[in-house]
Order: C-alpha cells, then structure tokens, then sequence
C-alpha cells in the first residue's frame, strides 16, 4: 500500500516535471539568446560627468526645475508639459508642441542611464548636455545662455542653486547652462523601470528554475521566439534595455510634412560636433572624461542620413504613438510595418537587415503579447 | 643588485617568448606565408559595449597597425573608429571597439612591418 502510494507519487512528480519542461518552448540556443535581455533592473550608476548625479538635494530641485514654466522664455512652458510624468513621461501626440510643431515625437524618459546617445538623432552624448537642448531651442523655450543666466539671477531657487553650485553671479552663461542641465539631469535619471513578467522569466531560465519560468504565458514565449528569429528585432532591439542605442534605419519615412526632410543621425553628429557642451569639453565633470571616447571616435558615414536612434522597448505599451515622427498610432501598426515593410524606403546603403517578414495575424499577436511583458512593471 | 636587473630581463623576454608560443588568444588568418604570427585577446565581446582587445605580432618590434571590423552578413562595419597603440615591443592595445550589433564580425588589421604589407582577418561572434 505504501510503495504504491510512493510509486503514484514518483510518477506524478516525473509527470510535473515533463509538464513543467514542456511549458517551455523555447531551445537552448534560444534560451541563450533570452538572457542576454537582462538581468533587469541594471544596477544603478552615478553619471561621473555630473557631479550633482545621486546629490538628493540636486534630485529635488532637478524635479521642481523640471515643472517650472518660468524657465521658458513665454513662462508657459516647462519640461513637464511635452515630458508628462502620468504619462510616462510624453504627450501623447504625435510630435511634440512647443512655440510651435516640432519635427519629432517627444521621448520617453525611462532608464535613461543605458544610453550613449540622446534624441532621435543623437546631437548630444549626456544626459545633462541633452537636458540643455530645450532650453535654447527657439521653438521650445527659446532662451538664450544670457537671457537664462539673467533669469537665474532673479530665480526663486537660486539659492537653492548656489548651496549646489557657488555664487551664481561669478559663472559664465555657458557654465550656467551646464549646471542648470547637471541638476535637471540628476532627477531625469532616477526615472528607472521596474521587473516586468519578461524579466520574471528570464531570471527564472537563468537558474534552471523551470516551474517559475513555466508561468510566462505561452503566447508570450511564441512572440519571443518571433522576437529573437525570424522578427530579427534582437539584431537592434539588443540587450537589457532593448536597444544598442546606435543608430539605423527601420524604413520610416524622413519627409516631413511641410516639406523638406529630418536628416536623423547625419544632423546629429553634426550637432554634436559644434556642442560645447560634450563629455570631451571642459563641462563635463569628469576629470578621466569617460565615454568622451564616442564623440572623439563616431564616424561619419553617408549612410547616417536619414537613420534614428533604436528606441527601447521598455514600457513600449504606454508610450505610443511610435516612431520618431509618431506616424504609428499603436503597436499593430508597427507590426505591420515591420510585416509589410516598403523596401523601396530603406535609403541607407543596403543594411541587409530589415525585410518585409509576412507573418501571420496569429503571429504578430504573439508579437504583440511579448511586447506587453516588457511594460507590466505596474 | 645587478643579478636582479639581469634576472628581471630575463623573465620579461620569457614571458614574451611565452605570450608567442602558448598563443591562448585568437589566432589571426594572414594573406601572406611570410606575415608573422599574429593573435589577439580571445573574448567574447558584449553586443554594443565598448571592449578592449590587444594585438600581438611574434618576433617583431615594432610595426604600423591599423584595425577596422565589418559584420559581413549585413554589409556594415563599425560606427567608430579605433585608436591603435603600441604598448610594448609586438603588442598592440585597442580601447573601445564596439560591435553594436549580435552575430559575426569579422576582424581586419593592417599591419607594415618596415617595406612590408601585411592584412590579417579573424572572427569573433557577438552573443
Ligand atoms: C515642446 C516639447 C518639449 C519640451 C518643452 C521639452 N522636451 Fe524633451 N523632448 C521633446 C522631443 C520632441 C524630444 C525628441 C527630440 C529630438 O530627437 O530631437 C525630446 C527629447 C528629450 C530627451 C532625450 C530622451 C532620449 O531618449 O534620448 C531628454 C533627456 C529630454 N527631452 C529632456 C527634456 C528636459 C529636461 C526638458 C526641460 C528642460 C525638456 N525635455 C523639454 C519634447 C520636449
Ligand atoms: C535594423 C534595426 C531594427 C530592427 C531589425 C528592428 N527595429 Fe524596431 N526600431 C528600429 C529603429 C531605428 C526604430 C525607430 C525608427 C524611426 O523612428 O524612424 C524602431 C522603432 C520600433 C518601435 C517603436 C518604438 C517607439 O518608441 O517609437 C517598436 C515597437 C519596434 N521598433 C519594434 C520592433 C520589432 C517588434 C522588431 C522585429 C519585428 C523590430 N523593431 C526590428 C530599429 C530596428
């Protein structure tokens, strides 16, 4: 009686088990592939060339200069208004709205420590010189370094300000700048997402923990194999954050509507190059200058022309609508982009990458539901 | 005091001569039977992380290095140049090469050794 009872129960167990390793559909190769999208979170760095990174002093007044509309010259826009904290942090529409339209559609600011580049076009190679951008475009708050500096001088934080950085009244308009970004900065990069039920599964394949990885819903798993195969999303879509923040063409139209055309990454070199604010100027805190290396180094290439830089797919669910002219109103239409891709379009020399993959309705559902697995972090 | 300078150059050649018999790293494929045998640190390089590799050529002193790296199936090669610098007699130091993309790359150096032209090719796959 007892050994039976004991047999039941071994082949019970061996029948849990074969059940647990048949709910992975994954292949080993494919499993290899997985773990290299974590582990997630990233342990968090300080940014060496802001020395107000990680000052929670600096984090707080980062946050209130963030809703300030006095820092724009008209006094009604702040950073908040395009970069809507409810909203993950965009607007929701299809390209920001300033003074007026600007080319491109407003980015999210998540997890903003795994890049190397920032905007669309990579004009910048900080987070703090990115943070300076708005500041001084004629279309957002279209301030000059001077007119910024005289407004600070007036600032109801300035005192804040100067417990940070010393006497407002003795630093250029430039160094001004700098810091103004540097404390904005500080708070912008405490915007970290959290584990979402992907990251749940890929720790759990890590350790060999199959009943726990056996939770990640089947529909799921298939859009992860479309992911990391015959999608080839993963060849740019790399890594913990879903990006390799470089730069490339997914056959998105550059024409803009009122004529003429969003030259991407070809005009953000050269706005990088003509920055004083770079990790290789004297602004950057960092007396080892690391990362200034990339701006040194970055080739510029005619095949540049036209390419963006590859957004991360981390709480892609909440951040629509897509693209960097937010021509894609929701995740379906990106798919069937990706499906029926125009290859007339891909202007770059031949990255032999992208073609049009004629998935299935049912396939590009299971796209989709792998997506979702990478905003679920609440 | 003289022993030890003698002893200390003594292992310093050793190690070199070491470095080019054992050759752990990555052998490099040469276009010439003539090139000197050449390899580099074997890693498994991070996707669109910088990484550094260093070069050694056995039996030379000194040369003129160049390093470029294409991903032949896509066509590309990197978005950055890369500095090459001489560290010691036959080795070469490469600081953040970065292949931003997973998959194959293929390694291209160009090496002159006083009138002579050299190319040699290697692999490396990107997880
Ligand atoms: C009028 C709308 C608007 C305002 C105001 C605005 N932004 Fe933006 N922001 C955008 C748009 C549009 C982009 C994409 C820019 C590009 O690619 O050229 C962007 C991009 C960014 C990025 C780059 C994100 C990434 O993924 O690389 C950062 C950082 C940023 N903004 C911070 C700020 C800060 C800080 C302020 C206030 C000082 C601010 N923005 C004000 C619309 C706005
Ligand atoms: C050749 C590199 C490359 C490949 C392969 C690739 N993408 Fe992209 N992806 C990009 C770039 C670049 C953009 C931005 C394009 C633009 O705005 O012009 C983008 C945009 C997106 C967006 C919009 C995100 C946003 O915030 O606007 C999603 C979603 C997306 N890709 C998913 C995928 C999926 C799913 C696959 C596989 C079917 C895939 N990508 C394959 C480079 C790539």
């Amino acid at each position: 009686m007892r050994l039976l009872l004991l047999l039941k129960q071994a082949v019970l167990l061996a029948g849990a088990s074969t059940a647990t390793q048949a709910d992975i559909l994954l292949s080993d190769a494919e499993i290899a592939q997985t773990l290299q999208h974590g582990p997630w979170p990233q342990v968090a760095q300080t940014d060496p060339s802001n020395r107000f990174s990680g000052n929670p002093n600096a984090i707080a007044l980062g946050q209130t200069l963030f809703h300030e509309t006095s820092l724009s010259l008209s006094g009604d826009l702040s950073c908040a208004t395009c970069h809507q904290p409810e909203q993950d942090f965009t607007d929701g529409r299809a390209r920001g709205l300033g003074k007026a339209l600007l080319k491109r559609n407003t980015q999210s600011l998540w997890n903003m420590d795994q890049f190397r580049w920032f905007g669309w076009s990579g004009d910048t190679d900080s987070l703090w010189a990115q943070s300076i951008t708005p500041l001084f475009h004629s279309d957002e708050m279209a301030h000059s370094p001077q007119s910024l500096h005289g407004l600070m001088l007036g600032h109801a934080t300035r005192e804040q300000i100067e417990t940070l950085t010393g006497p407002l009244d003795t630093v250029s308009p430039e160094e001004n700048a700098a810091n103004l970004g540097k404390i904005i900065a500080a708070y912008v990069e405490t915007q970290r997402s959290g584990q979402t039920s992907f990251d749940r599964f890929r720790d759990a394949l890590a350790v060999d923990d199959l009943a726990t990885a056996a939770n990640y819903p089947k529909d799921a798993q298939r859009g992860l194999q479309l992911f990391l195969g015959e999608g080839r999303c993963s060849f740019c879509h790399s890594g913990p954050n879903f990006s390799n923040s470089e730069f490339h063409d997914a056959g998105v139209p550059y024409f803009l509507a009122e004529g003429g055309v969003d030259e991407g990454r070809h005009a953000g070199i050269l706005a990088l190059q003509s920055s004083p604010f770079t990790l290789n100027s004297a602004y950057s805190d960092d007396p080892e200058k690391t990362g200034a290396w990339a701006v040194r180094n970055v080739r510029f290439n005619h095949a540049n022309f036209g390419m963006f830089r590859v957004p991360s797919l981390r709480r892609v669910m909440h951040t629509a609508p897509y693209m960097h002219d937010g021509s894609l109103p929701d995740i379906a239409a990106v798919l069937d982009h990706y499906n029926t891709i125009d290859m007339e379009r891909l202007h770059s020399d031949g990255e032999a990458i992208l073609r049009p993959l004629n998935m299935s309705q049912d396939q590009l559902d299971d796209l989709a539901a792998f997506l979702a697995t990478l905003s679920d972090d609440g | 005091m003289k022993t030890l300078c003698i002893s200390g150059a003594v292992a310093l050649s050793a190690s070199m001569a070491l470095a080019c018999s054992d050759q752990s790293g990555l052998v490099l494929t040469a276009n010439d039977e003539a090139a000197p045998v050449a390899f580099v640190t074997d890693i498994t390089p991070p996707a669109s992380v910088p990484f550094d590799v260093t070069l050694t050529l056995c039996g030379t002193a000194s040369a003129e290095v160049t390093f470029d790296a294409i991903m032949p199936a896509h066509q590309h090669g990197m978005n950055y140049a890369v500095d090459v610098r001489q560290v010691t007699e036959g080795t070469f130091h490469m600081e953040n090469i970065v292949f931003h993309m997973p998959g194959l790359w293929e390694l291209q150096f160009d090496v002159k050794i006083d009138e002579a032209r050299y190319s040699y090719r290697g692999e490396m796959m990107v997880p």
